[in-house]
């Protein structure tokens, strides 16, 4: 074999890959750091772990994705919140975060600190969109965060 | 002669100048060479307004000091002047300079110590002459200096001093000690007697160039007598006023020598009135010099006056206190002088040091260059000195001098000062001036109308610091502007109401913030090496012509939408290199052209034979992402160089181009799709596979091959191209043969070809193109995400790239086969119709130009931008599907008698530049009928786009558009700028449910509106 070979193989390039999906069921979560997902923080773009920093986060999609689990829900409402931040984002990234936290679906010695995340994600509703609402499933009647937020603060033992 | 002796004589140094004193019984001549010299002599400097004595032309550089001689010895030379006063800093070579260009001799003058000297190393300010070091180191420099200029070929004269019998006021034991009324005589003998010594080992040292001295006036005429017994000729510094009265009598009886004044002259301020005063100044130096020409050798009176320097060449603005006050031409008379009656008054002073220049000069420019405005006394000077006073009677003399009109050249004054303050005024200058009044009437169906105005003004200030600096810049100021326009956008509207909320809920008003603006700015600086201009709202053109075949430095001409979108572009500096630099060309800015994001771009093209090579490079320094306007889209960073060969040989031309694009997106990754097979399982159903790749080195890559043939009236060209996903650059700047549309797009990702052929048929043009061009990787398709809830297998969707995320877009290269007919009949071809300011040039009686495009586009595009309601710039999430579109625009120019009439028609079917998939069939004609400086413009539109940028992007059409317009000004409008006008204009609208806010559910707009503009 040529010595060349094996240099010229190393630096073939990558063939395209095809993009077929995520399999959502099979998502864990990573812990990144004290303000993942939380306003105005967008590191969740840069996380390898985010499937939906790469595949991107159509329209709707997020509202279909947050029922199947906490971990997905947490990366789908992130992801929106750096896309196109909002009170309504910032609150449901916030609760997904405690659902991991109540569910315990991060490693034990990381749990303490994603209750950290999510305390932090209401206090940033609170702070940053004070007046923001959600909507009922019929998109009708809206409903303030800042109290739920407060609700969540608390139930997770923190200071409001 | 010996053909070497020749070349010999030839090249050796000239010979000095032989000059001697002449007495018999006549009186005294100077002799040079051989023949009489009349001294018509001047005391010459340079002195820039804002200097003082330490300032000093011989310093300066080469070329600076020869440009200003030029200048003044040519104005000195005019005058017949053929001798200055030189002191000793004057370089040797600069005296042979003066004398070989303008044969003006110099008469070299150390100063004997006059200002003070330096003794071992200490400065002296009084020059104590009994001193016996002091008078050592005197004659130690005055011998140099002579040494120094004894074979200068140009010297006239030795000169020692200057009135250095007005400085004898140091004080010794010696002189102390006698009594007061003897101190002075006592001082005056050592200075008197080192004189003599002074001459005579001059006298030893040079034997060609007579030795005098600058006394002041007559003062110590017996020591001169006793003391310099050898000196050749006796100068003094003489301010008697318009007579010497019996200053060559005395000089004739105690010295017997000849006579030369050193300084004489008079002021050009009368310190009675407070005024300039040239008439008088000249009157009293045609005085003075008729008094030497009644008093030269051979003439009835002493027979010893060999002529005079005057006192001065330009008034000396530093004189006054020296070192204050440099720049003010100061009207303060430092000493009294009774011989100056006109503007004497007992007990006070009446000379004005500072006015004493037979020219006044201008403030100098920055390199350091004044102008001279001769006075009065300049032109006596020239009338007075085309007399030779040798040989003439004094009958004749006299009636030389009767015949001189100082009064009469006081309009060459005049006009010279005029000049000069035209020039000053240059300088800075209004360039612009303009008022727009518009008043608005607006309403909607049959609603009340509204009123209201708009006040916009435009000052521009032109500043010319140098011949070769010009800056200008205009900033526009907003009085009210109107709210109701159904043309909303314009530039005015920056200043329409602004405010915010407080995070108290207090209102902030920020209207002023954007009532005055810069407008635009430029500026040009010429130097034999480049040309450097900047811009600011101010066009500039592309490179193509000078070898940047790929347009990386695009053209920067946005004509009415920079106003419109109020576009701070372009915004840079351009140097175009000269002479050695010739071929050069460096650009550099925030936004160079439009959109462009901050870079530099440069260019160096070199002939090779019958060649032409160029390299252009374009370096983005940063990722701008806004833009103010939907037709200009923001860049992607881009690192790109290109380098082009342009030849040909008969007919036949070619270029050939390589283009190296894009690195900065190398590995960044990207999606495309193709076709998943018939009834196969595809992504998210939507009949694609998708795949992901990345931007590799290949991607960069492109170029491109056109060859044209050129005969007689036929033009042809075929052309194509490659470029990789990345390779983007300018578009096609260059127009080739005729006015064609098509062009090849500046994109990458592409292949393309293309071909075409204008021929010109007596007043026929006829000219069919063709373009072919197909992306490399096509858009991307809108694909909904897909989501199945029971495997938990997620796949988003897919929408078209934008330039805000994605390294690479399909746009502007998106797959087509475009058709191109342009047809135009001209009967005066010298402005061809189809030109695009055909309508300004036109100089036929009918002409038209009409033009077919169809484009047949398979396949979509990727997105484009759009605003949002908040003013957010965002992509589209969808583009249009594939569609054939076509337009047809034809103008018609009829010249009947004294009216022109412009018709232009369309008619076109287009897509959106948003998302919108609805096509548009749209029609129009607008015909402008001028007479003189009156204008009347009536324009329909059917199914057409509003006039700004979203209405196409969100496909909002009316049914019907009219428009209106009629004004009269002092002019026909120009091409380029404004005039002033005063008019009426109209505009009509019908909307339906694709205008804008069909939820309102108006049946239509309009709006009335008068327009007033003043205009410099």
């Amino acid at each position: 074999m040529s010595p060349l070979l094996p240099l010229l193989l190393a630096c073939a390039p990558e063939p395209p890959q095809y993009v077929y999906g995520v399999d959502l069921g099979a998502l864990e979560y990573a812990y990144l750091d004290e303000n993942q997902g939380v306003y105005p923080d967008n590191s969740l773009m840069d996380d390898p772990n985010n499937p939906f920093a790469v595949t991107g986060l159509a329209g709707d999609d997020r509202w279909d994705i947050y029922p199947t689990g906490a971990v997905p829900g947490f990366y789908a409402f992130g992801t929106w919140l750096a896309l196109q931040p909002s009170g309504e984002a910032q609150y449901y990234t916030a609760l997904a975060a405690q659902n991991i936290y109540v569910t315990e679906q991060a490693p034990a010695d990381e749990l303490w600190a994603v209750r950290e995340l999510s305390i932090a994600g209401y206090r940033a509703v609170l702070e940053y969109f004070p007046d923001a609402v959600t909507y009922d499933a019929a998109g009708v009647n809206a409903y303030p965060l800042a109290p739920l937020a407060e609700e969540g603060i608390t139930a997770l033992g923190g200071d409001l | 002669m010996i053909p070497w002796l020749t070349l010999l004589l030839a090249s050796s140094p000239a010979m000095a100048t032989q000059v001697q004193v002449q007495s018999d019984a006549s009186g005294h001549r100077l002799m040079v060479d051989g023949e009489p010299y009349l001294v018509r002599g001047m005391n010459w400097g340079y002195m820039p307004i804002g200097q003082n004595y330490s300032y000093s032309l011989w310093v300066q550089d080469e070329a600076f000091i020869e440009a200003v001689l030029h200048r003044e010895m040519a104005l000195l030379q005019a005058a017949g002047v053929n001798t200055i006063r030189q002191y000793d800093d004057i370089p040797p070579k600069w005296v042979t300079w003066i004398y070989e260009n303008y044969g003006i001799t110099t008469m070299i003058n150390p100063l004997f110590g006059r200002y003070g000297l330096n003794i071992d190393g200490a400065w002296v300010p009084v020059t104590d002459y009994s001193d016996p070091r002091t008078r050592q180191i005197i004659l130690e420099q005055t011998l140099a200096s002579v040494e120094r200029y004894k074979d200068v070929d140009g010297v006239l004269l030795i000169l020692l001093g200057n009135e250095n019998n007005y400085g004898l006021h140091w004080d010794s034991f010696e002189i102390q000690a006698l009594p007061k009324e003897d101190q002075d005589q006592a001082r005056a003998r050592f200075l008197y007697s080192l004189y003599g010594e002074a001459v005579d080992l001059i006298h030893q040292t040079d034997s060609a160039h007579p030795v005098a001295i600058a006394n002041g006036d007559l003062q110590y005429l017996d020591l001169v007598a006793s003391e310099v017994p050898n000196l050749d000729i006796f100068g003094t510094n003489v301010y008697r006023g318009a007579s010497a009265r019996d200053l060559y009598q005395r000089v004739e009886d105690e010295l017997g020598l000849p006579i030369v004044y050193t300084e004489f002259g008079a002021d050009a301020f009368n310190a009675k009135t407070g005024q300039e005063d040239p008439i008088t100044q000249a009157r009293y130096v045609q005085s003075q010099w008729e008094d030497i020409y009644l008093n030269v050798a051979g003439s009835p009176g002493v027979g010893n006056a060999i002529g005079g320097y005057v006192f001065q060449w330009s008034d000396g603005w530093w004189k006054y206190k020296q070192e204050e006050n440099l720049d003010v031409h100061d009207t303060n008379a430092s000493w009294p002088n009774g011989g100056y009656a006109e503007d004497y008054v007992e007990g006070q002073n009446n000379m004005n040091e500072e006015w004493f220049g037979v020219c006044a000069k201008t403030p100098p420019d920055p390199s350091g260059h004044y102008t001279l405005q001769p006075r009065p006394a300049y032109y006596t000077l020239q009338a007075v000195w085309r007399m030779d006073p040798y040989g003439a009677s004094s009958a004749a003399i006299e009636a030389h001098f009767d015949a001189i009109q100082p009064a009469e050249f006081m309009p060459l004054y005049e006009s010279s000062q005029a000049a000069a303050l035209a020039k000053e005024l240059s300088r800075a200058r209004v360039s612009e001036l303009r008022m727009d009044w518009d008043t608005v009437a607006a309403g909607q169906d049959l609603g009340t109308p509204s009123i209201d105005h708009t006040e916009s003004f435009y000052l521009g200030m032109e500043a010319n610091p140098t011949q070769d600096i010009r800056a200008d810049v205009t900033v526009n100021v907003l009085g009210n502007v109107a709210d109701n326009m159904i043309n909303e956008i314009a530039y005015e509207t920056r200043g329409r109401d602004l405010s915010t909320t407080n995070a108290d809920g207090t209102e902030v008003d920020l209207s002023a913030l954007e009532r005055v603006a810069v407008y635009g700015a430029d500026f040009t600086w010429e130097q034999p090496s480049y040309s450097l201009s900047g811009f600011y709202r101010r066009g500039h053109y592309h490179w193509g012509d000078k070898g940047d075949i790929f347009g990386l430095y695009r053209e920067a001409n946005y004509g009415e939408n920079l106003d419109i979108y109020n576009g701070a572009a372009p915004i840079g500096v351009e140097l175009e290199g000269k002479g050695k630099l010739d071929g050069l060309a460096v650009a550099a800015g925030p936004q160079l052209w439009w959109g462009a994001n901050p870079a530099v771009v440069v260019r160096y093209g070199q002939d090779v034979g019958a060649s032409r090579l160029t390299f252009t490079h374009q370096e983005d320094l940063a990722q701008r992402a806004d833009t103010s306007t939907l037709t200009v889209m923001p860049s992607i960073r881009t690192r790109t160089s290109t380098l082009a060969l342009e030849t040909g040989k008969g007919p036949l031309g070619v270029q050939l181009g390589g283009i190296f694009g894009g690195t900065p997106r190398l590995g960044q990754s990207f999606r495309y799709t193709v076709p998943a097979d018939e009834g196969a399982q595809s992504y998210a159903d939507s009949g694609y596979h998708v795949l992901q790749d990345e931007i590799r080195m290949i991607d960069t890559l492109g170029g491109r091959a056109r060859v044209t043939y050129e005969k007689g009236n036929f033009h042809a060209f075929a052309q194509g191209g490659y470029r990789g996903l990345v390779a983007d650059t300018g578009g096609d700047p260059n127009m080739l043969f005729t006015g064609w549309t098509l062009r090849e797009s500046g994109s990458g990702n592409q292949v393309n070809a293309m071909g075409g052929m204008a021929w010109y048929l007596g007043r026929w043009m006829v000219g069919p193109q063709v373009l072919w061009q197909k992306p490399l990787v096509g858009p991307l398709p809108s694909v909904g995400s897909q989501y199945d809830a029971e495997t938990g297998w997620y796949q988003p969707g897919l929408a078209p790239r934008n330039v805000l995320s994605d390294p690479f877009v399909v746009i502007s290269n998106r797959e087509m086969t475009a058709f191109e007919l342009l047809l135009s009949w001209d009967p005066t071809p010298g402005t061809w119709m189809w030109r695009w300011d055909g309508e300004y040039r036109e100089d036929a009686p009918f002409a038209f130009s009409t033009n077919f495009v169809y484009r047949i586009q398979p396949t979509s595009r990727d997105a484009m931008l759009g605003f949002s309601d908040t003013g957010e710039l965002f992509a589209f999430s969808a583009s249009p599907e594939a569609a054939n579109v076509w337009d047809w625009s034809a103008r018609v120019w009829v010249q009947p008698g004294k009216l022109r009439i412009l018709t232009k028609a369309y008619v076109g079917q287009g897509q959106s530049s948003g998302d919108d998939s609805r096509l548009v069939t749209r029609y129009g004609v607008q015909s402008d009928i001028g007479r003189g400086p009156g204008l009347v413009r009536l324009a329909v539109k059917v199914d057409d786009w509003g006039p700004y940028d979203y209405h196409r992007a969100f496909n909002l059409t009316y049914p019907l558009q009219l428009e209106a317009h009629a004004s009269w000004g002092v002019a026909r409008p120009p091409l380029e700028g404004t005039a002033t006008r005063i008019g009426l204009e109209g505009r009509y609208r019908t909307l339906d449910d694709y205008s804008p806010d069909p939820e309102l559910g108006l049946d239509n707009e309009w709006e009335i509106r008068s327009v007033l503009t003043v205009s410099l």
